[in-house]
This record gives structure tokens, sequence and C-alpha cells, in this order.
């Protein structure tokens, strides 16, 4: 058993980050009126997130290697990966949220024109943006998913957001 | 809908997490918070800046394409398709409202309003108010407003309704869509794009006003202050 103390050790390491990312991430999901102090709280927990997730993969790489250097084989090696593995993936989430996960907002926008928007009915709303000269129009119904665009027009950036 | 600059700085926005059924949104660049539907800076190194806000409409495609036929339309994602909303979504949204830290009062938490902020003075309008009286000429502050919504009760549009000192008092041409709005003062027609189409100030455009579509719980929470318009009169 002793041969698997580093692997159950990353192991929970491995569980403590992704853990900590979705608890810092639950901060600010139920669907509350949050206070000032809540949303300043949870501003500083997420400072936290992506430095720490990645100092927890260096523990959990660190002790991995530790026992490969202690024991060989095919199978305990494979398994051994499988907590670095979750370790990789809670580094990889720390650059993001869960809403961003569900939501995917958009920065590479694509448009099309009126000729070409047969996807769209006429009673259908739109958010519509005109700048010099120059008109966009964003969908409702696509922007309740996206919730973001990152854009430009006539040379103005700004955010379409719903 | 806000211009990404700030302190001559473009700003690049991601999602964070929710506040009240709304999106705190986050810069890539300086890891600021902000709070989508009022674009204050909630947390963060820009904390208590503002976003500018820049001019949108929601109207119908028609309406909107009618107006500016050169328009763009976002194309659907790859791959996301079946992910997006009914159109008519924010009418059948059925998910109870958040916990609040002061219960909404006068209306039913999830009523649909239309928000007007002039002057430092916030007023809400239920939509199906505006659906049945469309247009309603109000005061909001010391800016006389005129609000309409399109025959599909859905389209809104807003406008200031002075042209140089003149008040003008509007009324709806029937059954037109896009609507059309006579002056009683001059008789001009007015479209639903706030330009005089016919009459002695043809040409003339009505400055807009900001329409925000909100549920009113969510309205009354970042205007606690709001006036709400009533059919039967005004407070």
């Amino acid at each position: 058993m002793k041969k698997y103390t580093d692997v159950a050790i990353t192991s929970l390491v491995a569980v403590g980050s992704v853990g900590f990312w979705a608890w810092t991430n639950g901060r600010l999901m139920p669907q509350i009126a949050h206070t000032a102090d809540d949303i300043a709280a949870a501003h500083r927990l997420f400072q936290i997130v992506p430095p720490l997730s990645i100092a927890l993969l260096v523990v959990g790489a660190l002790l991995t290697a530790r026992s490969w250097r202690r024991h060989s084989g095919r199978l305990f090696r494979a398994a051994s990966m499988l907590p670095v593995v979750v370790l990789l993936i809670g580094v990889v989430l720390a650059r993001g949220t869960f809403v961003e996960l569900m939501f995917s907002p958009v920065d590479e926008a694509r448009f099309v024109t009126v000729a070409d928007a047969g996807f769209l009915e006429p009673e259908h709303l739109v958010l519509g943006v005109s700048i010099a000269g120059e008109a966009k129009a964003y969908p409702v119904a696509m922007m309740t998913y996206h919730h973001i665009v990152n854009d430009r027009l006539a040379g103005e950036p700004y955010v379409a957001t719903y | 809908m806000w211009s990404s600059v700030v302190d001559g700085q473009v700003l690049t926005f991601r999602l964070m997490g929710v506040n009240n059924q709304n999106f705190i949104m986050r810069d890539e660049q300086t890891g600021t918070w902000w709070q989508q539907v009022t674009g204050e800076a909630l947390v963060g190194p820009l904390a208590g800046k503002r976003l500018s806000p820049v001019r949108f409409d929601e109207v119908s495609y028609a309406i909107w394409s009618g107006e500016h036929p050169e328009t763009l339309v976002l194309e659907p994602v790859p791959g996301k398709v079946d992910q997006y909303a009914a159109d008519d979504w924010d009418e059948s949204m059925d998910v109870p409202v958040p916990e609040q830290r002061a219960p909404p009062g006068e209306w039913e938490a999830r009523r649909l309003v239309v928000g007007i902020l002039a002057d430092g003075v916030a007023k809400a309008y239920p939509m199906d108010v505006l659906g049945e009286q469309t247009p309603v000429a109000d005061w909001v502050g010391d800016t006389p407003v005129l609000i309409a919504l399109a025959a599909d009760g859905r389209s809104i549009r807003a406008f200031d309704r002075r042209i140089d000192e003149m008040v003008l008092e509007m009324y709806a041409k029937t059954d037109v869509d896009p609507p059309v709005f006579i002056d009683a003062q001059t008789g001009s027609e007015w479209n639903f794009a706030g330009l005089a189409t016919a009459g002695p100030l043809l040409g003339r455009r009505l400055e807009s006003v900001r329409p925000l579509k909100d549920y009113w719980f969510d309205w009354k929470q970042y205007h606690p202050d709001t006036r709400v318009y009533t059919a039967g009169g005004v407070r």
C-alpha cells in the first residue's frame, strides 16, 4: 500500500485544486443579490485561484516524480498520472470561470449581410448598433446564450452584452 | 452595450459570475469586475469607474433592417445553435427571482418594464401598459420623453420630445407599423427612428433616450429610488 501513498496524496491535492476552483465559483453563483462585501471577498478569493492551481500542480508533479523513482510498472505509472492530469485541468479551469464555460463569450464574431441572414425571422428581436453610418444587429436569442461579444464598429471598440 | 475604452485602455470582457441574475464581467486587462446591467466597476483596480454606454436599440429585425438595409447580422456560432433561446424567452421566463435584500414593492417581480434614466431620475414603465397606451409622453426629471412600442409590443424606442425650445405633444397615427407619430404643434410626421419625414419639421431628428428593458426586480435593485409609471396616473 505504501507504493500508492504519493499517488493518494497527489489525488487529494488534485481534488483540492479543482474543488477550490468550484467552491470559489460558487461564491458568485447562488443567484441572489450579493452585498458589496460578498463581491469584494469573492474577488480576493479569485486572485488566489490561478497561482494556487499552479502551485498545487508543482506539488503533485514532484510527488509523482518521486513515486516514479521509487516504483516502476506500467499500471502503476499510468495510475499515478491520473491525478496529475486532474491538476492540469485545474490549471486550465483556473484561467476561466464556470459561467464562462457555460456560455462562451464571443471574441471573433462573424457577421453576414441581410441577404444571407435567412436564419433570422422578421419578427425576431435584435440589439441594433449604428455608429458613423455602419450598423450591426445581434439577435437577442443568440445573445441570451453568449451574453458577451467583444466587438468593433467603425473603429469603435465596445462590448455587446445581454 | 458599453464602450470598451476606459482611461484610454481597450478592455476585453469575460464572464465572471452572477449577481442578482445579472452577470458580473471581468476585464482581462486589469481584472476589474463590472456589473453588466449598470456598467459599474464593482471591485478591482478600476473600482468606482463606469463604462460609457453605447447607444443601441432593441427592436424587431424587420424594423432594424428596414432602417439600416446595410446592417451586418451576427452569424450563429457553429455548434452553439441548439443552445440559443427561444425568441420570446423573456416573456416565458419562469426561473424564480433571486432573494432580494429589499423586496421590489409595487409590482410583481418578473413584470417586464422599460427603465429610463434622465437628469439623475429613474423611472419604470411596464411593458404591458406601454403596449396599451403607446406612445407614452411623460417627464423624467426635467426631460420630456416619448416612449413607444411597435405593433409587435416588443420593439422599443424612446426620445427626448424637445425640438429647439418646444416640447412636442405626440400622437400615434393609427394602423401603421412601424409606428408613425404626429406632433400637435406643427402636424409634422415622425417615423419610429425619430426622424421627421413630412411637415414643417421635415428632416429634424428627436434625440434618443436610452430605454432599458428589464425585469422589475432587477431595475428596482439598481435604482431603489425609481419612480413608476402607472396606467391611471403618474407618481
